[in-house]
């Protein structure tokens, strides 16, 4: 029987056989709209439950899920946050060069650079403005690295973290240095290395590859 | 004194609602829906399936997957109908692996095409006692697809064209030629 000739509805009209064909497809369709809901045979919510665990429905791509792209994705974020800091490091060197006091007044301590041709004043930064940013990128750092550090081999962990140890005295001998001689070009230079120091440390640790 | 009782009626939580909850991480949200949506999702997948322990660990699937892209549902429909589709998608990705792996081991063999196939699967699916949900579970897999996508769940041609890969015109001629199987076997 062809197809066409039970669903045309005017060949039907004329042939009781595929009129009769089609009532029967008709009845089937019916029946199938109005077949009742099945039931498992049994309660599958507790593989469920043990399959969802306890992590929370998150609204991340798929892609995301992917350890190497999450790496990548951080080393990209990670350039970027730390662009403009990397920058301002960057162009402090020439400080050195320059008469640099800090002021110590009644707030923040004040860094005091002075750039060729430029008067002290105008050229007075608040010590905060100049080292904050540098201190929020290395916290913003320390977060991502706290959780990447699980994923690291504990025998490169443990040197990173004694490097980061040696950065870390050095950025606080000569931070109570420059803050006993604020004049000194030298001391001031040398905390800049030493903040850049760090972020770079933080930086690879951060995008390390997992088992590294 | 007396004391004051909490009276608050216990007042019904759309499914909606419950999803935005479950999409933060609660559980016993979830749960209800699984409990409102279970038959649902298992009757789809048994029926295009046609085995009920295959059925059973796909309907788990399913709501594993609905925990993990919850995030994703908006509210911009109905929480079943969200659920349905992503159901019937979980089934069709479930049957691709399937023929993927089949045509693996066939050293290279590729499964032709079943949705052209006349197969006619083995009787019977233990626990389907009605005739159509038999003569349902013995159509050749793909015929049997369009027939429950289409007859017993509603979506129209273009919506199964889409979810298969196939033309509207292609998914009626399966329709029919569903239908025509089901009328022999029923009529034997």
């Amino acid at each position: 029987m062809i197809a066409h000739a039970v669903t045309n509805e005017g060949h039907r009209a004329e042939c009781a056989e595929c009129a009769e064909v089609w009532a029967d497809l008709e009845r089937i369709s019916a029946e199938a709209r109005a077949l009742p809901l099945l039931t498992p045979s049994r309660d599958l919510w507790a593989g469920i439950e043990d399959r969802i665990g306890s992590a929370p429905a998150r609204r991340r791509p798929r892609w995301f899920r992917n350890p190497a792209v999450r790496v990548a994705a951080a080393a990209s974020l990670l350039i970027t946050a730390t662009a403009a800091v990397t920058w301002r490091l960057a162009t402090r060197v020439p400080a050195e060069d320059r008469p640099v006091a800090l002021a110590m007044g009644g707030g923040a301590p004040t860094l005091v650079a002075s750039p060729e041709g430029s008067a002290p004043r105008d050229r007075q930064v608040s010590f905060e403005r100049e080292f904050g940013p540098i201190d929020r990128e290395i916290s913003a750092l320390e977060l991502i690295v706290a959780t990447q550090r699980e994923t690291l081999d504990p025998a490169t962990v443990a040197i990173l973290e004694r490097n980061l140890a040696v950065i870390d005295r050095a950025i606080a001998e000569s931070r109570a240095a420059f803050q006993e001689d604020p004049a000194s070009r030298f001391l001031a230079a040398q905390l800049t290395r030493s903040y850049s120091s760090k972020l770079t440390l933080l930086r690879d640790m951060a995008t390390m590859p997992a088992g590294t | 004194m007396t004391h004051q009782l909490s009276l608050t009626p216990h007042l019904p939580v759309s499914p909606n609602e419950d999803a935005a909850r479950a999409a933060r991480g609660d559980r016993r949200a979830f749960e209800r829906l699984y409990r409102d949506h279970v038959d649902r999702v298992f009757s789809v997948c048994v029926r295009m399936v046609g085995e009920r322990a295959r059925a059973e660990e796909l309907t788990q699937d399913v709501f594993v997957r609905a925990w993990e892209k919850l995030g994703t549902f908006r509210g911009d429909s109905a929480f079943s109908t969200w659920l349905h589709r992503l159901a019937v998608n979980v089934v069709l990705n479930d049957r691709q692996v399937e023929r993927r792996r089949r045509k693996r081991e066939d050293d290279g063999v590729e499964d032709m095409d079943a949705f052209a196939s006349d197969e006619v699967r083995p009787l019977p699916v233990p626990g389907l006692s009605l005739d159509l949900e038999r003569a349902i579970a013995t159509l050749p897999p793909g015929a049997r697809k369009v027939f429950v996508l289409h007859d017993v769940e509603g979506y129209t041609h273009e919506e199964i064209g889409t979810m298969l890969g196939v033309t509207a015109g292609g998914c009626k001629a399966q329709l029919h030629r569903a239908r025509m199987l089901l009328r022999r076997m029923l009529t034997r």
